[in-house]
């Protein structure tokens, strides 16, 4: 069985605390409900979440999507986004998790990435040095989605050309988000090579470079 | 302590029941723990019963979507506590693909299957192409092909699965089964016939390299003339429609075959995924086609690719074979390869084969009926993750 395999990177630092991961955990909900009317995408989708504050985790490791269930996130009260060390984490995750074809087995779908963070990374030494690995055709599409207006774009742009803006972090946003973001992956389910993102809705602006 | 898999019920905050889907058992358990007495409610809608004795969830449940059941428990002879479960239930997804008719009026509509059956002295050969679930899930086009022929005794076969991320692969798929063909068919005129029955008769009776050379030659001209053709011709519908070539990319497989006097002779080309196989005996299996493919899944080379027109190139892809008997000889894509044969390795395992020829007999040799429309109902079966368009050709 082919999977595709769906990797969540999202911020879970301080500012995140309260309302904001109630509406991302409720936007997830309506994702993952969203992907198991696909037919497809639920005999396929596989998913991973890997948190990102101070400190990185793969919470959720690379689960089917019939078996998945939203997790609870824990918020530190305060520290740093620690986005680059989350993409090292995901480069872990990738080498362990996705299986190549090889004469003995049949490979994974290319796996696609996104990231949700509501401000910048604070360890942009190291985000900038994992950027070119990330980009090194791993992954089919990434997405990534700033959410808030303490969000900046800026350096999510130097990652992927599909950035996007969330302006307010409430419930109907993130659920909007995350119903087109499962509209993609259904329409991804050729998997070959990047397949160009639907128009976005309304309350989601896309970023232009 | 507590058993495996056994859910915890006193002081939790959230009890989490693991996900399940209609139509398959399901079944669990809660920890005893102190508990003395326990009820949930909310299961007999969805098809599941609540065993008092065992303290278990047991059925197979009817409906999907995300349930709020509630349990009623006491432990140590405590008042009554109420809380909510939630138990998600997943779809059966057979029950979510649709079947979406493809566009009529798009210039390149073309219909969703495709068969045809054609009967020689010695053999027969049959064909037919399905459009696969994912495709009539979104009333897309099937983006496979075929063309068969009988021509001077010759079978022609041509298979084609267009790229899923090309936008006109349907047509690529298309110009390149028939314009290749139709150019093989006006190349094997009588003399050319009887030039290869002569240098395939020589071949096999002295088994002589230079003849083998001889015949690589003749083949290579054969397929080099009707490729770079056909090519040709896609390039001008590319240019026609304001699209470039990699926008029809599409796979390629071609086969050639003759009885001649004791022998049988194929020739085959191939690019991309796919397979051709000539099933000899119930032990063996010749494989006619190198698979061109990627790391990860349907990666795959394109007879659209520029490299491919290169004659190095199109030399390298040519097999033939000269062969006593066989039972059957396959061309199929890989919306067939993949669900029946899953790995490279597995193609290389007659029984694999065997149980694939076997499945396909009672189809096949069924007298009075049509065996392409038997065929391609036997394409719509059922593999978990595998809802490409299938096209399968047989020669028997």
């Amino acid at each position: 069985m082919r999977r595709l395999p769906v990797y969540l990177l999202l911020d879970t630092s301080g500012s995140m605390k309260g309302d904001p991961i109630e509406s991302l955990k409720n936007g997830l909900k309506v994702m993952v409900s969203s992907l198991r009317q696909d037919p497809f995408a639920l005999e396929t989708v596989w998913l991973s979440i890997i948190t990102f504050d101070t400190q990185v985790k793969q919470i959720i490791p690379l689960t089917d999507l019939e078996t998945f269930v939203v997790p609870e996130f824990n918020i530190p009260s305060s520290g740093a986004t620690h986005l680059g060390k989350a993409l090292e984490e995901l480069c872990h995750a990738i080498n362990r998790d996705i299986i190549h074809t090889t004469t003995e087995q049949k490979g994974d779908w290319k796996p696609l990435l996104l990231i949700i963070t509501d401000g910048s990374p604070s360890d942009i030494g190291i985000f900038r040095e994992m950027t070119p690995i990330i980009q090194n055709n791993i992954f089919s599409n990434i997405v990534a989605c700033a959410a808030g207006s303490k969000a900046k774009t800026s350096y999510l742009k130097e990652l992927t050309q599909n950035v996007y803006s969330l302006d307010t972090m409430d419930s109907n946003t993130f659920s909007s988000f995350f119903k087109w973001v499962s509209a993609s992956v259904a329409s991804e389910n050729m998997g070959q090579g990047s397949v160009e993102l639907p128009p976005p809705p309304p309350e989601i602006q896309a970023t232009v470079i | 302590m507590q058993e495996k898999n056994k859910i915890l019920v006193c002081g939790q905050k959230n009890i989490l029941l693991p996900n399940t889907s209609v139509g398959k058992y399901y079944e669990v358990f809660f920890e005893r723990e102190n508990i003395d007495k326990m009820q949930i409610y909310g299961l007999i809608e969805i098809g599941l019963t609540f065993d008092q004795n065992e303290l278990s969830i047991k059925g197979t449940p009817t409906k999907s979507g995300e349930f709020k059941l509630t349990i009623k428990y006491s432990d140590n002879n405590k008042p009554l506590l109420e809380k909510d479960l939630i138990l998600t239930i997943n779809p059966d997804p057979k029950s979510l693909w649709k079947n979406i008719p493809s566009n009529k009026l798009d210039k390149y509509w073309k219909e969703d299957t495709q068969s045809c059956h054609i009967i020689n002295s010695d053999r027969q050969l049959i064909a037919a192409s399905q459009r696969g679930r994912s495709h009539a899930h979104q009333g897309t086009f099937r983006d496979d092909h075929f063309k068969i022929e009988l021509h001077n005794d010759f079978f022609l076969i041509a298979v084609a699965d267009g790229a899923g991320s090309a936008k006109f692969a349907r047509k690529g798929a298309e110009i390149m089964c028939n314009e290749t063909i139709a150019k093989m068919k006006n190349y094997l005129d009588d003399t050319k016939t009887e030039e290869l029955i002569k240098i395939a008769t020589d071949f096999y009776n002295t088994n002589d390299p230079d003849k083998q050379k001889i015949i690589s030659y003749f083949l290579f001209i054969i397929f080099q003339n009707a490729i770079s053709h056909s090519l040709k011709l896609l390039q001008n519908e590319a240019i026609n429609e304001n699209a470039v070539l990699k926008d029809y990319a599409t796979t390629l497989l071609l086969i050639i075959y003759k009885k001649i006097a004791d022998f049988y002779f194929f020739a085959t080309y191939s690019v991309g995924d796919g397979a051709i196989a000539i099933l000899l005996n119930d032990n063996e299996i010749k494989i006619l086609n190198d698979q061109d493919t990627g790391e990860f899944a349907g990666q795959t080379r394109f007879i659209t690719m520029r490299e491919m027109t290169e004659d190095k190139n199109i030399y390298q892809r040519i097999k033939f074979e000269c062969i006593k008997n066989f039972v059957s000889l396959f061309a199929m894509t890989d919306g067939i390869t993949d669900p029946k044969f899953e790995t490279e390795n597995n193609l290389l395992k007659p029984e694999k084969w065997n149980n694939l020829w076997n499945e396909l007999i009672p189809i096949l040799k069924q007298p009075d009926t049509k065996p392409e429309t038997e065929l391609l109902e036997w394409l719509n079966f059922w593999s978990k993750g595998n809802h490409d368009d299938r096209t399968l050709a047989i020669i028997y």
